[in-house]
């Protein structure tokens, strides 16, 4: 007889949605805001006799990883854990989950941590999403060693991913795009002046982006100053008014504009004005708004740079394009990593039917000896006990180093430890005291 | 390939030391030269983290290579172009080695590499030391002389090289081209600095290699100035230095120095190569 635990290869499993199988709101419905995932963590690891668990909830997704040997119970539970916790009509929203188990479920983490499951492709956000909620876990108690060294996989996999193939090179977003070109033109930020033009929606991203990438002076020009005000006050620029405009561009490195403007605020003759204020320095100007802000004759200057929407557009689509390449070097990474844990986890799985098989030899052996030797003088019986022993060991030798060489041989290695544990009965109760004696490994 | 007398006696095994380095060289700069290139075309993890070791240890050897020379030779092992050519390649290694220590960026070995490459296997096939050179190469002025003159010219080569690169990136960005260029060249500006900051230095060195020079000729070869090398040396100094006027006075910038610089590496090379072949200079050591 064999039970789930020992014909899965791996007892674990992930039930989750994500932006391919669920709409914006129903993604929205089932995320975990921080603080509540440690205690639903502990109700799943309670619900599943102390399984390993693990949660991911960002916009994109949310999974829910967990280790039981009884993986249907354990799916079963999860899902209606997951449905009560969040009020979800399992009618209604049941299509709305996918659920991989064994190594397809390794496989889904290895490659979320990778990049290669995000909507972003190859985000690099994702990967430190999974750190936190690894942290989240260890501090929950919800993981145990399988759990531990599964994470600490995946996450290895996502650095290599990242180190080894160029699946997160790149901009994906108009305003990292934006912020990436100033960087290839000016290298370091921290001795720039940048100004950010119109304090709008984007303008306040890009002004957050440039801030977080270290840019030494921040200069927010906005139509309205209460608005740029407050911009700068918050990522610590400086706010100058519209008609400041001039003295802005003679200081600055780069601008990037995304004002509401219906006509250019910046003109050729204002930039060749800007240049010969600055010397002829290297300038960038980055026009994301629509209609534009810079007059497109502006490019013709000598050492002025200018890229506008279309621009950064075709430069978005290249990375998207560069990163679509990388995605077989990805899977393959993935599926070393993946074959390394599994290999693992077989090794570990060994041990204990090594353990098993000598436990269970033992109390044949002990029977035999107990029925066998109690006519026996003290010497005999522990000459007897010796030869028994010895021979034990003899016949042990083969199956422990044929068990050890199974588990490290993945699928097929396990199905080999699964014959040896029908071959010698492991999973059937301990022989009766009054066995056929023919079947008998004991001392006649 | 060097060629060296075996001396009997104890400078044998040197001798086959500095053969077989000679040899060895050449190489393992087209080695090197070959991770660089899968290092900018493929990005390749493995030629990325090998090539700047291997650049490394290629370069100890060309030191040691140069040291054994020398003291075979009893003299600095640069009295002949094909030798000076060795000490070029060796002095351009070893800037590519800093600038990409400095910048962290490894893609430039695509140019340097090659170049460097291609100096040492036209120097290991060609020099021949064993010819006699001029006693005049005695005076310690002489090596300072020599010495700020090749570091002068592999510095400009650098600044023509970083000038090239610079005026790629230039044109990508304006024309919106986000390729290979865009990903693996360092920024723009980085460039920019690494052209200006190069003649700078060459110039400098120049400045030093044409008064020191001066200072030895004078006593040595009293018709000094009768040598097109000098005129072509001072000519070099006035293009360079004439870049840095206009930099200084007419706001010149980014692809204008790019170009001058480019401008004066070409000069030099061509004039070089030319008064070698036309005139007879006393700036050839052989006897």
């Amino acid at each position: 007889m064999t039970t789930a635990t020992h014909m899965d290869p791996l007892a674990m499993l992930v039930i989750g949605t994500n932006h391919r199988q669920a709409p914006l709101d129903f993604r929205e419905k089932l995320a975990f805001v921080p603080d509540e995932v440690p205690g639903f963590l502990l109700r799943v690891r309670t619900a599943l006799d102390n399984g390993d668990v693990f949660m991911l909830s960002t916009c994109n997704r949310t999974e829910l990883y967990a280790m039981h040997p009884d993986l249907d119970g354990a799916a079963s539970r999860v899902r209606d854990l997951l449905l009560e916790y969040k009020a979800i009509d399992p009618d209604r929203d049941a299509q709305k989950f996918y659920e991989y188990r064994g190594r397809s479920a390794v496989e889904q983490l290895f490659r979320v941590a990778a990049g290669v499951d995000s909507q972003a492709l190859g985000e690099v956000q994702i990967l430190q999403q999974v750190k936190d909620a690894y942290e989240v876990s260890l501090q929950a108690n919800a993981l145990g060693v399988v759990g531990e060294r599964l994470l600490a996989a995946a996450i290895r996999c996502g650095k290599r991913a990242r180190a080894e193939t160029a699946i997160s090179a790149g901009a994906m977003s108009i305003g990292f795009a934006a912020v990436s070109l100033a960087h290839k033109v000016f290298g370091d930020f921290s001795s720039r002046t940048a100004v950010v033009l119109g304090a709008g929606e984007t303008g306040a991203l890009v002004a957050r982006h440039l801030r977080e990438h270290g840019i030494g002076h921040l200069l927010i020009v906005n139509r309205t100053p209460e608005r740029a005000q407050r911009l700068a006050a918050e990522l610590r620029g400086e706010a100058l008014a519209l008609a400041e405009l001039d003295r802005a561009l003679a200081a600055a490195d780069f601008v990037i504009s995304s004002t509401a403007s219906p006509q250019p605020l910046i003109d050729v003759g204002r930039v060749r004005h800007a240049m010969r204020a600055r010397q002829q320095r290297t300038f960038l100007l980055v026009d994301i708004g629509v209609p534009r802000d810079v007059e497109p004759a502006v490019r013709a200057i000598d050492n002025v740079f200018l890229h506008d929407v279309d621009g950064l557009q075709i430069m978005t689509q290249q990375t998207l394009a560069r990163r679509r390449r990388e995605v077989p070097k990805v899977e393959r990474i993935v599926s070393q990593e993946v074959q390394h844990f599994i290999d693992w986890y077989h090794g570990m799985r060994a041990a204990p039917v090594i353990k098993e098989l000598r436990g269970h030899l033992e109390l044949l052996r002990d029977q035999e000896m107990e029925r066998h030797t109690s006519h026996l003088a003290p010497e005999q019986r522990a000459a007897v006990e010796q030869v028994t022993r010895s021979l034990l060991n003899k016949l042990l030798h083969r199956p422990t180093h044929f068990l050890r060489e199974a588990s490290a041989q993945g699928e097929s290695g396990l199905r080999r430890i699964e014959v040896a544990r029908e071959l010698f009965g492991l999973d059937q109760q301990p022989p009766s005291d009054d066995p056929d004696p023919d079947d008998s490994p004991g001392v006649r | 390939m060097v060629q060296i007398a075996p001396d009997p006696g104890e400078s044998f095994p040197m001798h086959w030391a500095i053969r077989f380095a000679a040899t060895l060289l050449p190489i393992l700069y087209g080695l090197v030269s070959l991770a660089y290139v899968l290092t900018f075309f493929r990005n390749d993890p493995v030629a990325r983290r090998v090539a700047p070791r291997a650049l490394s240890t290629t370069l100890g050897l060309h030191v040691l290579y140069l040291g054994l020379l020398g003291l075979e030779l009893r003299r600095i092992p640069i009295a002949t172009s094909f030798e000076s050519l060795s000490a070029l390649a060796l002095a351009l290694g070893i800037a590519y080695l800093v600038q990409e220590r400095r910048s962290g960026t490894p893609y430039t070995g695509l140019v340097f590499i090659p170049l460097v490459f291609l100096c040492q296997t036209v120097s290991s096939a060609f020099a021949n030391p064993a010819v006699e050179v001029s006693p005049l190469l005695q005076s310690p002025l002489f090596g300072l002389h020599i010495a700020t003159a090749l570091l002068g010219y592999a510095a400009f080569a650098v600044s023509a090289i970083f000038g090239v690169l610079y005026v790629l990136l230039y044109h990508s960005l304006k024309g919106d081209r986000f390729g290979i260029i865009y990903e693996r060249l360092p920024p723009l500006e980085v460039l920019g600095g690494m052209n200006l900051r190069a003649a700078g230095f060459g110039l400098v060195c120049l400045t030093l290699a044409i008064l020191v020079g001066a200072l030895w000729s004078v006593q040595v070869v009293p018709r000094f100035w009768t040598d097109p090398k000098v005129w072509l040396s001072l000519m070099a100094w006035v293009v360079y230095a004439a870049c840095f006027v206009f930099r200084w006075a007419r706001g010149w910038r980014g692809t204008r120095i790019a170009y001058f610089t480019i401008f004066g590496w070409l000069l030099i090379v061509f004039t070089m190569l030319a008064a070698n072949r036309l005139f007879r200079s006393f700036h050839d050591f052989r006897l």
